[in-house]
């Protein structure tokens, strides 16, 4: 893992911790982003997989305070995630993750089909924000392995357009209509 | 022969929109022919059929391919010309010593399919590919205030795709529809309703802006203020 994504994902962990310890939950959705900007750069797995993992963790936990219910208890498992990251242990790391997101998926047998559900639209949600870094839908759609379809209704209705940098609006429509003549 | 060819974004905008059968009116007054890459199928029919979300919608897509509305352009020299662009295109601007990945094979396949097939226009709905065309320097911008950090600029790969793209016009859905608007093709839409005309219009924009196509508000009322409605 390059140096600077493993010292985001660090940080990412120790701050996810401590939100859960303070029980400030809405920190979280906020936490996930931390490393989006790696993602956007160098488009690998590991800041992206993270990124996933914590919005889908304050999801959850927000889903299980709504319902009286008891929380997850996974900061002794983050905290093997970090432990194995710190020692350069990559591949612990990774899998140290992965059977998290496993055990937050399978943590409760009446929510599974919502926690399912959940961390598909993290990874829409996500993919989301790597478009408003800069990246193509279709580029961000390939990377969380989600259909353009789904990506794109989503962007539709969530991502404010900024003014166009490029053709003008009269322009444009001023060539349609030449097409059409 | 005139060609218009579609990225993918165009076709979900409308097909989400339930105006993907405007495609077909607008074949009719226009003396050319309506064409997707390989790539764009694929994103657009052969994935969605494999799952139970955009089925019914990717069915749509197939019956113009067949009833030869859309036609699909099988062609391996549009592929290999699509791995160059894209190979230029994803190193024009780096972080961290790293080429940033903007794009992906299927957007350059519709660019490269332009090029070949000289089309007249490229209907592309999303706002990255469509900077990256007419103003790479604005995404540039955007980028580094995103990322919080600067770009480094490749001007020599940014020389290359510009020179290979800069023919390339560029539409969207939106103007597509306002096209169709303007033909009547939706005046069985015209209903008792104050303000009939104008609510249509609006309402068909609104609708394609909010399943992804990438025109702001102000553009949005300004095709509404000059269309006299």
């Amino acid at each position: 893992m390059r140096p600077i994504i493993k010292e985001d994902i660090l940080a990412v962990l120790k701050d996810v911790m401590d939100a859960l310890k303070k029980e400030d939950y809405s920190a979280l959705s906020e936490i996930s982003n931390h490393t989006i900007h790696d993602a956007s750069i160098f488009q690998e797995d590991d800041p992206l997989t993270i990124a996933v993992l914590v919005y889908a963790l304050s999801k959850v936990i927000n889903r299980c305070l709504e319902r009286g219910q008891a929380c997850p208890v996974v900061v002794p498992t983050l905290q093997k995630a970090h432990d194995a990251l710190q020692q350069d242990d990559d591949n612990a790391y990774r899998a140290v993750i992965k059977r998290l997101l496993k055990e937050i998926g399978d943590y409760d047998a009446q929510l599974k089909l919502y926690i399912q559900q959940v961390i598909e639209q993290a990874r829409v949600k996500k993919a989301s924000k790597l478009h408003e870094h800069g990246i193509s839908i279709a580029r961000t759609a390939e990377l969380l392995g989600l259909s353009q379809w789904e990506l794109q209704s989503y962007i539709g209705k969530t991502v404010t357009e900024l003014p166009s940098d490029g053709m003008k609006l009269t322009e444009r429509l001023r060539r349609a209509r030449e097409l059409f003549q | 022969m005139k060609t218009i060819i579609f990225d993918s974004g165009p076709i979900i905008s409308l097909a989400t929109s339930n105006l993907l059968w405007l495609l077909e009116e607008l074949k009719k007054s226009f003396s050319g022919s309506f064409a997707i890459t390989r790539g764009v199928k694929h994103e657009l029919i052969d994935r969605p059929l494999e799952t139970r979300r955009f089925k019914f919608e990717a069915l749509q897509v197939q019956s113009l391919i067949e009833r030869k509305i859309l036609s699909v352009i099988e062609d391996e020299a549009v592929v290999a010309k699509a791995r160059e662009l894209l190979v230029l295109a994803n190193s024009i601007l780096s972080a961290h010593g790293q080429p940033i990945k903007i794009m992906q094979i299927g957007e350059m396949q519709t660019i490269a399919a332009a090029l070949l097939y000289k089309a007249d226009a490229v209907v592309v709905d999303e706002r990255i590919t469509r900077t990256l065309l007419e103003n790479p320097g604005a995404l540039q911008r955007l980028m580094e205030k995103r990322l919080h950090v600067q770009l480094k600029l490749n001007e020599k790969a940014l020389h290359e795709f510009d020179e290979a793209t800069r023919h390339i016009t560029l539409i969207r859905s939106i103007e597509l529809i306002t096209v169709a608007y303007e033909r009547g093709l939706l005046d069985k839409f015209v209903v008792n309703i104050p303000n009939a005309r104008r609510e249509l219009l609006e309402s068909t924009l609104w609708s394609v802006k909010l399943n992804g196509c990438s025109v702001t508000e102000d553009e949005i009322n300004a095709i509404v203020k000059s269309e006299r409605v």
